[in-house]
């Protein structure tokens, strides 16, 4: 195994098992079917590791329900790990791996890559149009989504503009979105380049 | 609008690069209004960074770490061209701009790579920018300061009982914020009392209030949000104040979804009813502001008992 490919599973392989971050899970509080956040760390350690073969049976299981995206983003684990394994930045990087290899079927990668596309369109969140690009199932815009957001538009809390929910339409763009463009496109064009250190790691979709 | 004309007093005169944060400009433009108000009265001056981009709320990096990376950099490069702290009304877009604000000062390979993506629009990050909440500031005696705030305070809020709500992006990791404790925080408390009214201590201050998962696991959400909510008010709270406007989207908001999954769940029989108000808000009701003029009538959960009980 070459040193930098090491690297990658060096903090994941730190874990002592000493449950801290179980004590201090707000996900696995509310949630026992949630794996938590030392379980998942192991999962990226396997996941990152150039020798294991089942990299993509890993990452289907890990995009189900209970795995990487029902972690809520608490910093728990990281303040209560007493190693490097820190276990919400192995979650980071198991939710971007999936993202590579095209674990798309589910609520939290729509939600992900909604909140990118938005932000490429207009530089700024649009939060009537994010909730419709995370769900997955017309049930959740009838039940979840329509009530809370007639609620918040009866209350003048907030009336977004039906029409820049339309295909191809975004609501107004921050000043100087050119910039924004620019640095979205050199980072597109950074992406693009075969890379020389990380070979092991090709995308696959 | 009367209180506006007593404004700017006791002020240092202090000049901030502001970052209102999208939801400020969306569904929570009664926060944005709060703490421009806040400002304005207490004469600490604020610079809108129009032209900054979204932070990505800890949510773009899922899927792409280098442009979030690179929008905050060039956020950051605005605030240090023009020699100022950068000043967030949000705990998430604190966190999100605090932890890449870290990375970059700390590793100049990171930054130089991030620099060269910057490089055709003029931006280029040093690494010299503070990031502060304006509760650091508003308690930070560097800053503002309680001592300045408590001489400018028209209405005491004596008689009230607060929970405070600081959730996480404002308190961990501690090592990238070090401004409070991270399980054991004092900050949000101790603003309350400097206002007049009484902090309540309850388990769920520090916890998360289950936004990320609102779209995602929405049961696991609601029972977070709920629970914390159910706890202060079990506690006396007569309402809960919150530093981020995406912990207010949740427990205010969602307040009729918490209320049910609880109901569901068999932990309580009605309504939660908890009035949930953005950090500003509080500090300008005591300031001699009207609810109205603080867009409090807007909230889903009424804040017409708070109301009540400070008699305006």
């Amino acid at each position: 195994m070459a040193p930098e490919d090491f690297e990658k599973i060096d903090a994941a392989s730190t874990c002592i098992l000493c449950s801290a971050c179980y004590s201090e899970c707000v996900s696995y509080e509310v949630d026992k079917n949630f794996l938590g956040p030392a379980a998942l760390a192991k999962a990226q350690r396997f996941v990152h590791d150039t020798r294991d073969l089942a990299t993509d049976e890993r990452l289907k299981k890990l995009s189900e329900y209970g795995g990487i995206w029902d972690c809520a983003h608490c910093f728990n684990c990281v303040q209560a790990c007493p190693k490097p394994t820190e276990p919400l930045w192995r979650i980071l990087q198991l939710r971007q791996e999936a993202h590579r290899r095209g674990f798309h079927d589910n609520n939290g990668w729509r939600h992900a890559y909604g909140f990118v596309k938005i932000i490429e369109e207009s530089g700024w969140l649009d939060e009537a149009k994010l909730p419709l690009k995370s769900v997955g199932t017309l049930k959740e815009i009838v039940s979840d989504l329509i009530p809370v957001g007639l609620r918040m538009s009866l209350k003048g809390k907030y009336r977004p503009n039906p029409l820049h929910l339309l295909p191809g339409m975004h609501h107004p763009e921050i000043p100087k979105m050119a910039e924004v463009r620019q640095i979205i496109q050199r980072v597109r064009a950074a992406e693009a380049q075969p890379k020389t250190t990380e070979s092991s790691e090709e995308e696959q979709g | 609008m009367a209180n506006e004309a007593q404004a700017g007093t006791g002020m240092p005169g202090k000049r901030y690069a502001f970052y209102p944060g999208c939801v400020s400009k969306g569904a929570c433009k009664e926060l944005k209004r709060a703490t421009e108000l806040v400002a304005r009265h207490l004469g600490i001056e604020l610079e809108e960074l129009t032209e900054a981009a979204c932070c990505g709320a800890g949510i773009m990096d899922d899927v792409d770490p280098e442009m979030t990376d690179a929008l905050n950099a060039r956020t950051l490069a605005m605030a240090e061209q023009r020699g100022l702290t950068l000043l967030t009304q949000c705990s998430t877009c604190q966190g999100v701009l605090n932890k890449i604000n870290k990375e970059l000062q700390r590793d100049k390979k990171k930054r130089d790579r991030i620099n060269s993506i910057l490089k055709e629009t003029g931006y280029q990050y040093n690494g010299t920018v503070e990031v502060k909440h304006l509760l650091w500031v508003l308690v930070d005696e560097n800053e503002y300061g309680l001592s300045r705030l408590r001489e400018q305070i028209r209405r005491s809020l004596e008689g009230l009982s607060v929970a405070p709500f600081y959730g996480c992006y404002i308190l961990r990791p501690s090592d990238l914020l070090g401004f409070d404790h991270p399980h054991r925080p004092t900050s949000l408390d101790e603003l309350i009392r400097a206002l007049g009214a009484t902090p309540v201590d309850y388990n769920g201050k520090s916890k998360c209030c289950g936004f990320p998962l609102q779209l995602i696991h929405p049961k696991n959400s609601f029972t977070m949000a709920g629970n914390h909510l159910s706890e202060a008010k079990s506690k006396g709270a007569d309402l809960m104040v919150t530093p981020c406007p995406l912990c207010h989207l949740n427990l205010d908001a969602r307040q009729p979804e918490a209320s049910r999954v609880l109901q569901e769940q068999g932990k309580i029989s009605g309504e939660i009813g908890l009035p949930v108000l953005h950090l500003p808000q509080l500090v300008a009701l005591a300031l001699g502001y009207t609810p109205k003029e603080l867009g409090m009538r807007t909230h889903i959960t009424s804040t017409r008992p708070v109301e009540e009980k400070l008699g305006v």
